[in-house]
């Protein structure tokens, strides 16, 4: 891996485990694949702290070991080192998807790496025995949490003494009116005595949202294979294989053989991967007593509360009693690669919304979400295919489809869907009557939000059938790379004006060209260009051939062309989207060496709990000054992720 | 770039360097282009950044409360510090300078109430799946292993009792030190204003605007750490009236 990587992975191991786990890390990735013994020689660390950091590191499988061999072998993950800067962002895309309630249980996970499903229950069961214990306060004390700006989820439940009337029907309306009329009130007036010490209100909660997220692929069942690094399981697949398909003794050979033995081994790693995700083979899950929901969205016909912008719903939604008990020895992590799945629908929206406009985003969001539960990741390696294809047919393979009465029907009532389109019903804002709002007109409205997808020019959306009601999928591999080449043009326009964007276009457009034929093409004069092209040269956003006329090689008698090769200058601004990472972080340390004095006093014993009486008032400023500065560093490391996530997750090799 | 490395002999005019290009010379361009190296700190005009937006900040908030978890919980541990440079006291870097700052490094009375760095993870408290590990590991990580279990059982010498080991899980609303803090200079900024719309509040406010929602203070610090079993902190609150009535430690020191 690139210096960047492995500076910005050491860097994130050293924020969330500490100086010790930074260590060990720094070690493996740098010494690469050894033994225990190896890696203790190679490292200042005593035997005993390595061990320890070892131990930590692979428990949120930082580290993957290999057992092929009688001695273990070590080898960093890249891929769940790099998650490391993610997870606020998986807490919240899981929260945003399916309620407080999923974001705190996807909340510990990451906080454990992986889990086995008894653990988690016994920890909850624990505090659900203490709050029963110690509830002592009236029936239906409300309390209110609030997200950011009211936007995100306002999960609303009675606290534990009625916690078994609470997923009833009836809570839709009664939780709705609390909100408008006594809101203020909850919050305002802090009655808030006992605040909930876990929003996972019961076992069976805690079993069906598991589960949920289990079959949407959020989480995924851990097996011995996921600690081996990518080559061991390849060479286990490849032992396999040769076993079961080729005859004893006789490595294949040929060209063709060799092609059978990559399908096989493609086919065995397909396999051995969703083994695990195999739902009728009841490892997973034991006496469901009727199937879950398997929609990120809840369904319509449950009562909803008016979440604000509709991504908020009842707890209801998580059914409590749907029954399903997973295998206590199930063993659970949050996967990474479904991470990347939602931030590319976040980024297609962002372009929905920027290109045809708010509304149809949101049907567009809930179009994406509805499409991610049947995605797994964003690229599959081991994908089938159709090993000698009917070269008369034209086989267009969707992955995933859905039809817009399922939009419709996860789509939240309060979006008005006449907005955006051309006509408006004779009543304004969107006031439902006559029952215009049912679910067939409203899906009939849907079709033509999704049908304006379709008709942009970067087609957002394709028709994939009309069984029934027309159903649309989308080509994600086509808009991954409009992405890339989106997020290229739009940081050349910021450091090269519009006309190094425009002049990159052409190039991008028609291949290469020479300075006259880009001057011409771009209609303007020569002198202009030269100097954007040289510079783009120099920053690597262009590149020029020289195409020699004779043996010469005389440059008077040389063509020159200038080109652009998009995959090149992706990887330079995905090596820069690394640097500037690290850079942040590093930079975050440094700030905090500035005010270390004040927060160190801050975290004294004596003062927590004590602030108001220890703290000066320039301790109090510093720390806010401090808490700032971290808030917009991070929110930066944010979006260079995005930026990561565009450059590197969405696409294939 | 072809007539870079002739230096000087490119600005001659339409033949560079004796040599013949198929485009004219441009004499303007030497103006857009720099011929020397770059600095290595180049002046760089700061961008800002867009404010953030919800989403954002409420990623920022869970990736702030993560971490706090991480560093009540098992796994945060500092190791040696004073094998790193420019960190801890009484070390020295891998120069061989010593590492203790003469101005901060001493020793005070309120430093009794620092919280104690922890060097080792805790490993041994917290519930892992033996299998996934190699067995080089498990004595560090307090498995034992069944073998040994069953040897020990045979000899008569009982396995000793096993604690269940408990998983550290998030909490509904626990806010950060910080958070609390700002929660707090909010409320007494806002004390004295009317209080009737939540999101002019959250406006006015932006960056302290997260996650808000429970005003009352010192409820929440007690509860702050209530998920650290391991009682990690020496809670020095309790033996604080004593210390400070025998008076010959020294002035208390803030």
């Amino acid at each position: 891996m690139s210096k960047n990587v492995t500076e910005l992975c050491t860097l994130l191991v050293e924020k969330e485990f500490g100086e010790l786990a930074a260590d060990v890390f720094a070690t493996v990735a740098h010494v690469g694949r050894q033994h225990l013994a190896g890696l203790i020689r190679a490292s200042t660390l005593t035997s005993k702290l390595f061990k320890h950091g070892l131990a930590t590191l692979l428990q949120f499988q930082l580290v993957l070991q290999s057992e092929l061999e009688e001695i273990a072998f070590y080898e960093v993950s890249w891929e769940h080192a790099h998650n490391l800067g993610r997870l606020g962002k998986i807490a919240r895309l899981v929260e945003g998807r399916y309620g407080q309630e999923a974001g705190e249980i996807v909340t510990t996970l990451l906080n454990s790496g992986h889990a086995k499903v008894s653990d988690l229950a016994a920890a909850y069961g624990k505090i659900h025995k203490k709050a029963d214990v110690s509830s002592t306060l009236p029936n239906g004390t409300t309390i209110k949490h609030e997200g950011v700006n009211g936007q995100m989820t306002s999960a609303k439940k009675a606290i534990s003494g009625d916690a078994s009337n609470d997923d009833s029907a009836g809570n839709g309306g009664e939780v709705g009116s609390v909100e408008n009329s006594n809101g203020v009130t909850t919050n305002g007036s802090a009655i808030v005595q006992d605040k909930p010490e876990t929003y996972v209100e019961s076992d069976a909660e805690m079993h069906a949202i598991l589960h949920r997220l289990l079959k949407a692929g959020w989480i995924v069942p851990v097996d011995q294979r996921d600690f081996w690094p990518l080559s061991d399981q390849r060479l286990d697949a490849e032992a396999w294989v040769l076993d079961h398909r080729f005859e004893k003794g006789k490595p294949p050979k040929g060209p063709k053989q060799v092609q059978a033995l990559h399908r096989h081994l493609k086919e065995r790693m397909r396999q051995l991967r969703d083994q695990g995700l195999d739902f009728s083979t009841s490892s997973i899950q034991t006496g469901s007593k009727r199937p879950a929901t398997s929609s990120a969205l809840p369904p319509a016909k449950r009562a909803r509360t008016n979440g604000v912008n509709g991504a908020s719903y009842s707890k209801a939604g998580f059914a409590a009693d749907d029954g399903v008990l997973l295998d206590g020895d199930l063993v659970v992590r949050v996967s990474p690669e479904k991470v990347s799945v939602a931030m590319r629908t976040e980024q297609l929206v962002r372009l929905a919304n920027r290109f045809i406009g708010e509304t149809t985003s949101k049907v567009y969001r809930a179009f994406l979400q509805l499409l991610e539960e049947q995605l797994p990741r964003c690229y599959d390696p081991y994908k089938f295919v159709d090993p000698d294809p009917d070269p008369d047919k034209i086989v267009v393979v969707i992955d995933a489809k859905a039809s817009v009465v399922r939009v419709a029907e996860v789509l939240d009532k309060s979006v008005d869907l006449y907005d955006g389109l051309a006509e408006n019903p004779e009543f304004v804002n969107g006031n439902t009557k006559d029952g215009s709002d049912t679910l067939v007109n409203r899906g009939k409205l849907v079709e033509r939000h999704i049908k304006m997808l379709s008709e942009d020019p970067r087609h957002l959306a394709s028709w994939a059938s009309s069984r029934g009601i027309s159903e649309w999928y989308v080509e994600f591999p086509r808009l991954s790379k409009y992405l890339i080449q989106n997020q290229i043009e739009e940081t050349v326009q910021s450091r090269f004006e519009r006309l190094g964007m425009r002049l990159l276009r052409l190039l991008h457009n028609k291949g290469k060209l020479d300075e006259k034929q880009v001057a011409s093409l771009g209609m303007c004069r020569p002198k202009e260009i030269r100097p954007i092209l040289s510079q783009m040269q120099a920053a690597g956003f262009l590149d020029l051939q020289e195409i020699p006329k004779d043996n010469s090689r005389h440059p008077s008698r040389t063509i020159f062309l200038w080109f652009y090769d998009q995959d090149r200058v992706r990887r330079l601004l995905l090596e820069d989207a690394y640097k500037a990472m690290a850079r942040i972080l590093q930079r975050i340390e440094m700030e905090r060496l500035a005010k270390l004095e004040h927060i160190e006093k801050a975290e004294r014993t004596d003062v927590k709990g004590n602030e108001d009486k220890y703290l000066s008032k320039l301790d109090k400023q510093k720390l806010r000054e401090w808490s700032q500065t971290e808030l917009k560093l991070l929110v930066q490391l944010e979006r260079v992720d995005d930026l990561i996530g565009i450059f590197n997750d969405f696409r294939g090799p | 770039m072809a007539g870079r490395g002739r230096g000087g002999g490119f600005r001659g005019g339409k033949s560079a360097g004796g040599l013949d290009f198929p485009w004219e010379h441009d004499p303007d361009i030497d103006q857009y282009l720099k011929w020397e190296p770059d600095k290595l700190f180049p002046e760089i005009e700061p961008t800002i950044p867009a404010p953030p937006t919800a989403d954002e900040l409420r990623s920022v908030y869970h990736s702030r409360r993560i971490r706090d978890m991480r560093r009540a919980g098992p796994f945060w541990a500092t190791g040696d510090l004073s094998k790193r440079a420019g960190r801890g006291a009484g070390g020295r870097d891998n120069k061989g300078n010593d590492t203790f700052n003469a101005f901060t490094g001493m020793e005070t009375y309120s430093s009794k109430y620092v919280p104690k760095k922890r060097v080792l993870p805790d490993l041994k408290s917290y519930p892992f799946v033996k299998e996934f590990f190699p067995k080089e590991l498990w004595d560090v990580m307090g498995i034992s292993d069944d073998e040994d279990d069953k040897k020990k059982a045979a000899d008569g010498t009982k396995p000793p009792p096993k604690k269940r080991k408990m998983l550290q899980i998030a909490k509904a609303n626990d806010m950060s030190r910080l958070e609390a803090l700002e929660a707090e200079a909010k409320r007494k900024a806002d004390a004295g204003e009317e209080d009737d719309d939540d999101e002019e509040k959250e406006e006015e406010d932006g960056e302290g605007g997260e996650e808000v929602q429970d005003d009352d203070f010192e409820e929440d610090e007690s509860d702050g750490d209530d998920y650290n079993a391991e009682a990690y902190f020496d809670n020095g609150e309790d033996d604080f009236g004593e210390e400070d009535a025998g008076g010959d430690d020294g002035g208390y020191y803030e």
